[in-house]
């Protein structure tokens, strides 16, 4: 009865004891991304494939947008016609202005808080948004998508707008128009 | 007791199997690319050989279904040598070649002619804007690198009375060398064999070694206004062939009863024969063994949508049916850097697949699926197709075992379960050893998650015999049988055959994909002539049957 009794234990550990339960983290931090570029586009626009880090695969791909506009804007995108940033002074120098293009605080009951850019849903309005959109119908590549920890990293192409996207900063004063000094 | 930890212990390793019966690896996570197939027969000999040739010889084996295998063309040569002395993987580059202009797409729509190149061109460019180098690349690598020549062919078709004599003959031989009287074996049935060879070769463009060959080879001193040169260099170019897998099947093209069907259709045996040497009956079992075996050729889709239903981009076009199955796997990052491929569920095609063989431009829409194993699906995850064609279940009932084996033969919403059972259970207060053949529909509801619900009416026909009983233990269902009632128990006497209806509805869990674990409820009813030749219609009694089901 004994033997028995082990027997049905080790057969339930052997069920359900399986898989570590240590996690991955990832650090939390909205510049963690990878963009290279990804083709010519239609006149106008930039072809680029970002890495971008989510809670879900759907977060994930919204901050995938969010990453080609700030990787355009500040980083570059190498292999692209955006090699070298747009806006070369960096975020802090127009922090407000950029703040407020991002969307990245809400005001509530007067209350000022930051959102977390990992968790972005499909709703998630912004200026930034207007500039940019996925190249393909949704569809993600199984190969890139990856689960880390409790998060998900997955590999979109998005199409960005360069050249409305610079009337703005140059509307908007942030930068020079490509003909100044001349 | 002691029958529970048996079940116990044939469930724990059937539960480590399943766990190491995952086979796909990192390189081969990833969208299934379109393979190109070109068929080619070997000449068939023997006294049957104009009528194969006239059957299933070139142009006539039928264009497959399956997008992963579309062909170019076929061809008839007398030996394997002949491949390279005929320049065939030549001729398949040059096709590909010459169709683009540069073994990239530019615009093919207007031709009507749905083939690899085409449909995976115009995904190609539906899934990105433009062309990178290095998205071309990849694509023209996937062209080159996806070509296979698949080589047939029909050997020793012969009569059933001839594969009666052959038996015979061995028999004889046997009987001889033992002293055991020799006997004939018993004519019943009609029809013809054959011997289905296949031997599958891929034209070695798939390693970056051997592109940077042939490119070097053709493109050097490569002049815009001179194609033809391109031309003349690819035929000239030593493709090495590469020998993936080799098949050997017997196969039966038909046997019939009763005798002289042909007499009684009025047709020859030549009528006859063309009859059976359907096309599409060897294309069947090429596509089974090709699709199961090889990894290449495997559909593998992307989780397209998971509200409210599955959706993935697969129909007709992958020769997806009703009841299909899909496995899901996703890539996970390990403690160690590795990646590391999960297996996280499985999921069934409801309705009907989408009709997709005209979506040639990569806006197709995408089948409904439903998960009956696992956890939460997602999109982006990897969908690999399942397919299985035993299924093997082994039960329990209070005081008996039962086992049976069973072909799953998938047909619209249901499939149907053929298998034979033998168990001993107990009949008009006697023990009798029953050996039913049973056959019915099987219908899966998909209550939730890993959890379903089994309707499975049925017929069944009995083979019963008597046997005695004598208590062995203190357990009332610890019974010794003997199979002598005091009579020969393979005498008429003895026997009851008979037929029955049967319900066996159950509720499953799934712990696989392809296994699972059932509690059955089996009411059933049957007719039969008792020893007086009298017609009995007695009900089984209502039994619980435990039992675990797996598939392969």
């Amino acid at each position: 009865m004994k033997k028995n009794l082990i027997l049905i234990i080790l057969t339930g550990l052997t069920f359900f004891g399986c898989g570590s339960k240590k996690e991955i983290t990832v650090p939390v931090d909205f510049t963690n991304y990878e963009a290279h570029g990804a083709g010519q586009g239609v006149e106008g626009t930039a072809l680029i494939k970002v890495y971008s880090y989510g809670y879900t695969v759907d977060k994930a791909v919204e901050k995938a947008k969010f990453d080609a506009i700030h990787a355009v804007l500040f980083k570059g995108v190498p292999g692209s016609n955006v090699a070298r940033p747009m806006v070369p002074d960096g975020y802090d120098a127009h922090k407000d202005y950029f703040d407020n293009f991002f969307g990245l605080y809400k005001v509530k009951a007067g209350k000022r808080t930051k959102i977390d850019p990992l968790d972005l849903s499909k709703e998630f309005n912004a200026p930034y948004k207007l500039y940019v959109q996925l190249s393909n119908d949704g569809t993600i590549d199984p190969s890139d998508r990856l689960k880390v920890g409790n998060m998900y990293k997955v590999g979109v192409i998005v199409s960005v707008n360069i050249r409305e996207l610079r009337k703005r900063l140059e509307k908007d004063g942030i930068i020079h128009s490509l003909n100044y000094g001349f | 007791m002691k029958r529970m930890v048996y079940l116990f212990s044939i469930l724990f390793l059937i539960y480590t199997l399943q766990c190491k019966a995952q086979k796909l690896t990192s390189d081969d996570f990833g969208v299934s690319t379109r393979q190109n197939i070109t068929y080619v027969m070997l000449k068939p000999s023997g006294q049957y050989a104009r009528i194969i040739e006239e059957r299933i010889g070139p142009e006539k084996l039928p264009h497959p279904n399956q997008v992963n295998l579309i062909h170019i063309g076929n061809a008839i040569i007398s030996d394997e040598d002949q491949i390279q002395q005929y320049k065939i993987p030549n001729r398949i580059i040059e096709v590909l070649y010459f169709k683009d202009g540069k073994f990239t797409y530019e615009n093919i729509v207007n031709m009507a002619r749905y083939t690899m190149t085409d449909a995976d061109a115009l995904t190609f460019n539906a899934t990105s804007v433009g062309q990178s180098g290095s998205a071309e690349r990849k694509y023209y690598k996937s062209i080159l690198g996806g070509n296979w020549i698949l080589l047939y062919s029909i050997e020793d078709l012969h009569s059933q009375e001839e594969e009666y004599d052959r038996i015979d003959e061995r028999n004889r031989q046997i009987a001889a060398k033992s002293g055991e009287e020799f006997k004939k074996v018993d004519r019943i049935l009609v029809g013809y064999l054959a011997k289905l060879k296949v031997k599958l070769f891929r034209i070695g463009l798939n390693s970056d070694e051997e592109l940077a060959k042939f490119e070097q080879y053709v493109f050097s001193d490569f002049d815009e206004n001179k194609p033809e040169e391109i031309k003349e260099k690819i035929f000239k170019y030593d493709f090495p062939l590469i020998t993936s897998y080799k098949w050997q099947k017997t196969i039966d093209l038909r046997k019939t009863q009763p005798k002289n069907l042909a007499e009684l259709r009025g047709l020859t045996e030549r009528d006859f024969l063309l009859k059976l040497l359907s096309p599409d009956f060897i294309m069947k079992k090429i596509n089974f063994f090709i699709e199961k075996r090889m990894e290449n050729f495997k559909v593998k889709r992307s989780v397209y949508e998971t509200k409210p239903d599955i959706l993935i981009k697969v129909g007709t076009k992958e020769n997806m049916h009703t009841n299909d199955r899909m496995v899901i796997y996703e890539k996970v990052l390990g403690r160690d850097g590795k990646e590391k491929i999960k297996r996280v569920g499985a999921i069934r095609l409801i309705g009907k697949p989408v009709e997709n063989r005209d979506y040639a431009t990569g806006k197709q829409n995408p089948s409904r699926f439903k998960q009956y194993f696992g956890r939460k699906i997602e999109k982006g995850m990897l969908a690999e197709t399942f397919a299985s064609k035993h299924l093997f279940q082994i039960g329990y009932l209070p005081g008996d075992f039962q086992f049976q084996w069973g072909w799953v033969l998938k047909k619209s919403f249901t499939y149907l379960l053929v298998g034979f059972e033998v168990y001993p259970t107990e009949w008009d207060n006697q023990v009798v050893n029953t050996v039913l053949l049973h056959g019915g529909i099987n219908k899966e509801i998909v209550l939730a998650p890993n959890f379903t619900l089994d309707l499975h009416p049925g017929l069944f026909i009995g083979f019963m015999s008597y046997g005695d009983r004598e208590q062995s233990g203190s357990d009332e269902y610890q019974y010794k049988y003997t199979e002598n009632s005091g009579e020969d128990t393979d005498s008429e006497q003895n026997k009851n055959d008979g037929i029955g209806l049967y319900l066996f509805p159950s509720m499953n869990f799934y712990v696989s994909p392809s296994t699972k674990f059932g509690v059955q409820f089996r009411l059933s009813q049957y007719l039969f002539y008792n020893n007086d030749n009298e017609l009995k219609n007695t009900p089984q009694k209502a039994r619980i049957n435990l039992f675990i089901q797996f598939e392969f």
